[in-house]
């Protein structure tokens, strides 16, 4: 049997006096995506934060790769999130100021590459995604699936393990929206990536190897696709 | 390494207003500074200048007939020139001879070098000075033998200098005497007074578009940044803006210091040269003041967690309490304290000196601390006010009031220490030149008076000259009453016609027909026969003093300042013996031109020792006006700077506003309620503060001046004028530097703006 590459044990997490998580679990195998549906407000975001580790359970355990991921360090955490991990969420992941090439170059130089290189790999992956043309915009001067492309591009650059997205086509249309799911998931294949993917959109669920329903901050059901 | 360069890219790529507005304030900063402790050096460089051209004189007779060096021999004649200093040097130099810096050679006889101001003024009016700079001018004195830009000085060749010293050499002083450590203390103070506004425009412009960046580090979070290379990075963005801003600094102040200079209460001016800071000083500056821009801009985010999700803050906006009114109720209470037990806790007593110092300092530190609750005292007093506009402005303010307060601040500070100052530089004035002063009111204006004649006077010539009024010669006798056993027993009176001294003086003394006078209280006896004694105090005549002797009427200061000898004014017709001019008064018409005119028409001895009342109380009254100057400069750059700051910190927050502000405006609030809201949320907590610090201002005046009437029996009045003035131009600067935002009220408040959004 596969080891998971993520896995979630009982997890609970509450802002303030609201609960969000109450004791979810999930597996996340390698190269396998995943997609974690339920209605607004379940907590299918806030399971996906916990497993890329940005934010910290009160409760439970998250493992990666064998390893306690929810222990270490907010250092050590960047770290992961900067070479493990890809993210592509619904708004504001990219830094306005910067080009689309400066951002996708972002999680290699902040790992310490140099620049020239990081740029070199960057334009391959904005050419591999069909924006190279905007690749010296920047992003408020792209449209919206050229930017959501942009940060399937900065998702994939390092080269990750795991992807997560968070509904990455919710301000697309149904036409830009698949155009980038075929990439973003083409490529991850392609690679060999996980994605953890949000959404309730049962159009863009059905990219997802298996998807599993979150209500009231826990696992209601899960579905092979 | 690589992160600050990403940081370096960020800064120069994002928010380019907050990066120039943050550099512009350090400039400011940088120029005040440099300019502040340039101060100091410049005054010490002018006192070098003086003592460098200053010399040790041989003792001739020592020397006589020996062998010596060549020689030159000086006489120098300090006067005035339409009110300013003026100095001239006789010269008589051997070849060879010692000279001052500056000079390559002497002026031989007939020939003149002069200093630029004294030449325009030579080719200006050039019967004026002829006499007194007698010869061709043959070369301008260049900056290293003068001790100022405007100073009128002038080396005369002449064959024979008369009652000069021969030169050792130059230099008096092998150094001149370190600044006084008051006056070090009162620049530094000066400078850190005028840092506060300007730090408050430098904290102002990092907080400018605080969001964007929040959401730019965010970002950068998400994609693995550590939060050590988040602070690198806006730590980096403060770096840059603080070295943009050191290097603007230091272009400022190069271009800036040579009208700077002209505000320096120093005679004569300063050389742009000298107004320069020592190394050290050049070092804590360049390095410092990026170094706080770029803690200013770490520290900003202390209390915030920037995580890959957003940014929250640490801790919850604190509440204002009322409590933050107690330290300057304490503060004022000290002055209270020492006002009402002046008699025993005056300043210069421990405990007196203690309540001062203490409770200035508190009222200071106080009014900053009391600053939010004020604010929140304006919001308040707005929500009273009907309409809409009050309601959004005084909610606005009531969220936080710490953040109306934060801008306000500086200038409340500025405007305290400002009032205070505004109060108690009369004072100090006062008591450098208050008898001269009150002169000034009694005595009509060109009043020329001089020393001792050594050559004759031609009265006739110069009674003649336009604009001459009236000529009076003071002489001076001595005699001795009845049983003189001693020759200390003998006492001097003034010999000069009381009719024709009235009409010098403008004033009618109330002579009568009597021949002798008392001049204030006197002792002498009416009808005793005196003796009127000569040099070698042998009787030369008699002297039957009148039976009734009237006093005349002169102000006090006129007899306290030695202007008359002894008390008594005989008559010349009584004596037998000529008394000689110990003073001539010379009644002008009051212009430059007549008084010159009748300088002019004096030997050169007494030309260079004529002067008028308001040319000596200019000694003094120049260094009061020019910290007068200084204060007010001072007052209203603050409010500039203030100014700006607040300008700044309304544009950011109605940017930051943007969306509510289209929002309402899409419901269909007119764009003028939201314009006077603006208006209002920043005026409301201004007002209240400056009202507050303006009261803090009297009661410590008040406290401070009561005190000094009760030690020293004077009285002194508060500056209300002057306060009520600077109040208004806090006001005026308050409402341009937010009206100057409204126009961005308008732009961004219209409903299209939801869709830009």
């Amino acid at each position: 049997m596969t080891e998971p590459m993520l896995t979630a044990r009982d997890l609970h997490l509450s802002f303030g006096a609201s609960p969000a998580l109450a004791g979810a679990s999930v597996d996340v195998l390698p190269g396998e995506v995943l997609a974690l549906l339920g209605p607004s407000g379940s907590g299918k975001s806030t399971l996906l934060h916990c497993l890329a580790g940005i934010l910290v359970p009160d409760r439970g355990e998250v493992r990666y790769r064998g390893s306690r991921l929810d222990s270490l360090s907010d250092e050590l955490r960047s770290g992961l999130r900067r070479t493990d991990f890809g993210f592509v969420f619904q708004f504001g992941s990219l830094v306005p100021e910067l080009s689309a090439v400066d951002n996708v170059a972002l999680p290699l130089r902040l790992g310490g590459h140099r620049r020239r290189e990081s740029e070199a790999r960057a334009l391959e992956w904005l050419e591999r995604l069909e924006v190279a043309d905007v690749a010296h915009k920047r992003a408020g001067e792209m449209s919206g699936g050229q930017g959501q492309r942009v940060a399937v591009a900065r998702a994939l650059v390092s080269g990750p393990r795991v992807i997560f997205a968070d509904e990455p086509t919710g301000a697309l249309d149904s036409l830009n929206g698949e155009l980038v799911m075929d990439l973003l998931v083409g490529a991850a294949r392609e690679q060999g990536s996980s994605i953890v993917l949000v959404t309730h959109e049962p159009r863009i669920a059905a990219y997802a190897d298996r998807e599993v329903v979150i209500r009231d901050g826990a696992l209601a059901a899960a579905v092979v696709a | 390494m690589r992160t600050w360069g990403l940081g370096l890219r960020l800064a120069l790529q994002a928010n380019r207003v907050r990066l120039v507005v943050t550099a512009l304030a350090v400039s400011f900063t940088v120029a005040f500074l440099l300019g502040a402790l340039g101060a100091l050096p410049a005054r010490q460089a002018k006192l070098d200048r003086l003592n460098a051209r200053d010399f040790v004189s041989v003792d001739t007779n020592a020397s006589k007939g020996l062998k010596h060096p060549p020689r030159v021999t000086l006489e120098t004649a300090n006067g005035w020139y339409r009110g300013k200093p003026f100095t001239v040097r006789l010269v008589e130099a051997e070849p060879g001879a010692p000279r001052p810096p500056g000079l390559d050679r002497y002026p031989g006889p007939g020939e003149v070098m002069v200093s630029p101001d004294l030449r325009a003024a030579m080719q200006a009016h050039p019967k004026e000075l002829a006499s007194r700079v007698p010869g061709r001018v043959v070369d301008l004195l260049p900056d290293a033998a003068l001790s100022g830009p405007h100073e009128l000085f002038a080396y005369v060749g002449v064959a024979k200098v008369r009652y000069g010293q021969v030169v050792q050499h130059f230099g008096y002083h092998p150094r001149s005497q370190p600044t006084p450590v008051e006056l070090k203390i009162a620049a530094w103070l000066g400078a850190v007074g005028l840092l506060v506004p300007v730090l408050v425009l430098v904290g102002t412009a990092t907080r400018l578009s605080a969001s964007s960046r929040d959401r730019r580090l965010s970002a950068l979070r998400l994609v693995g940044a550590t939060p050590r290379q988040a602070r690198a990075i806006a730590a980096t963005e403060g770096l840059v803006a603080g070295i943009a801003g050191v290097a603007g600094g230091l272009a400022f102040f190069w271009l800036l210091r040579r009208p700077a200079c002209a505000l320096l209460p120093f005679p004569d001016g300063v050389f742009a040269q000298d107004l320069m800071p020592t190394g050290l000083e050049w070092t804590v500056v360049v390095l410092g003041v990026p170094l706080l821009a770029v803690t200013t801009g770490v520290v900003s985010l202390r209390k915030v967690v920037t995580g890959p999700l957003g940014v929250r803050r640490q801790a919850p906006l604190k509440s204002v309490g009322w409590w933050r009114l107690v330290p300057v109720l304490v503060g004022l209470g000290m002055l209270v304290a020492m006002r009402l037990r002046a008699d025993r806790w005056a300043p210069g007593h421990g405990i007196g000196t203690g309540l001062l110092l203490g409770g200035g300092g508190l009222t200071v530190i106080g009014l900053a601390v009391a600053a939010p609750a004020v604010s929140r005292l304006g919001g308040r007093l707005l929500s009273r006010m009907p309409g809409i506009s009050p309601s959004l402005a005084a909610g606005r303010i009531e969220s936080d009031p710490t953040a109306s307060a934060r801008v306000v601040t500086g200038m409340v500070l500025v405007l305290f220490v400002t009032a205070w100052l505004l109060a108690f530089l009369p004072v100090l004035q006062a008591n450098r030149g208050s008898s001269d002063a009150a002169l000034l009111q009694t005595l009509p204006k060109g009043l020329l008076t001089t020393g001792s004649a050594i050559e004759p006077v031609d009265l006739g010539a110069v009674r003649a000259l336009p604009g001459v009024r009236a000529v009076v010669d003071l002489g001076r006798s001595t005699v001795a009453g009845p049983g003189r056993r001693d020759p200390d027993d003998a006492h001097s009176v003034t010999v000069a016609s009381c009719t024709a001294l009235g009409r010098a003086l403008g004033r009618d003394l109330g002579c009568g027909t009597s021949k002798v006078h008392r001049i204030g209280l006197s002792d002498w006896r009416p009808g005793t026969r005196v003796d009127v004694l000569d040099a070698d105090s042998r009787v030369t005549s008699r002297l039957a003093l009148p039976a009734v002797i009237p006093t005349l009427g002169f102000p006090a200061q006129l007899l306290d300042g030695g202007f008359f000898d002894g008390d008594l004014l005989v008559d010349p017709s009584l004596l037998q013996a000529d008394a000689g001019t110990t003073r001539l008064v010379i009644r002008t018409d009051g212009t430059a031109a007549a008084v010159e005119r009748a300088r002019a028409a004096l030997p050169l001895s007494l030309a260079f020792t004529a002067t008028t009342l308001q040319e000596q109380v200019a000694t003094t009254g120049q260094v009061y006006l020019g910290y007068l100057r200084a204060v007010r400069i001072g007052l209203v750059l603050a409010l500039l700077i203030g100014a700006a700051s607040l300008a700044v910190t309304t544009a950011d927050a109605v940017n930051e506003r943007r969306r509510s502000l289209a929002t309402l405006v899409a419901f269909g609030t007119p764009l003028r309620v939201l314009r006077r809201s603006v208006l209002l949320q920043m005026g409301a907590p201004m007002l209240t503060n400056v009202v507050a610090a303006l009261a803090a201002a009297a009661v410590a005046s008040a406290c401070y001046l009561g005190t000094l009437q009760t030690q020293n029996g004077e009285t002194w009045s508060l500056p209300w004028g002057s306060w009520a003035l600077a109040a208004l131009t806090a006001g005026v600067a308050v409402l341009l530097a937010t009206a100057a935002t409204l126009p961005l009220v308008s732009a961004i408040g219209r409903p299209e703006a939801l869709r830009a959004e």
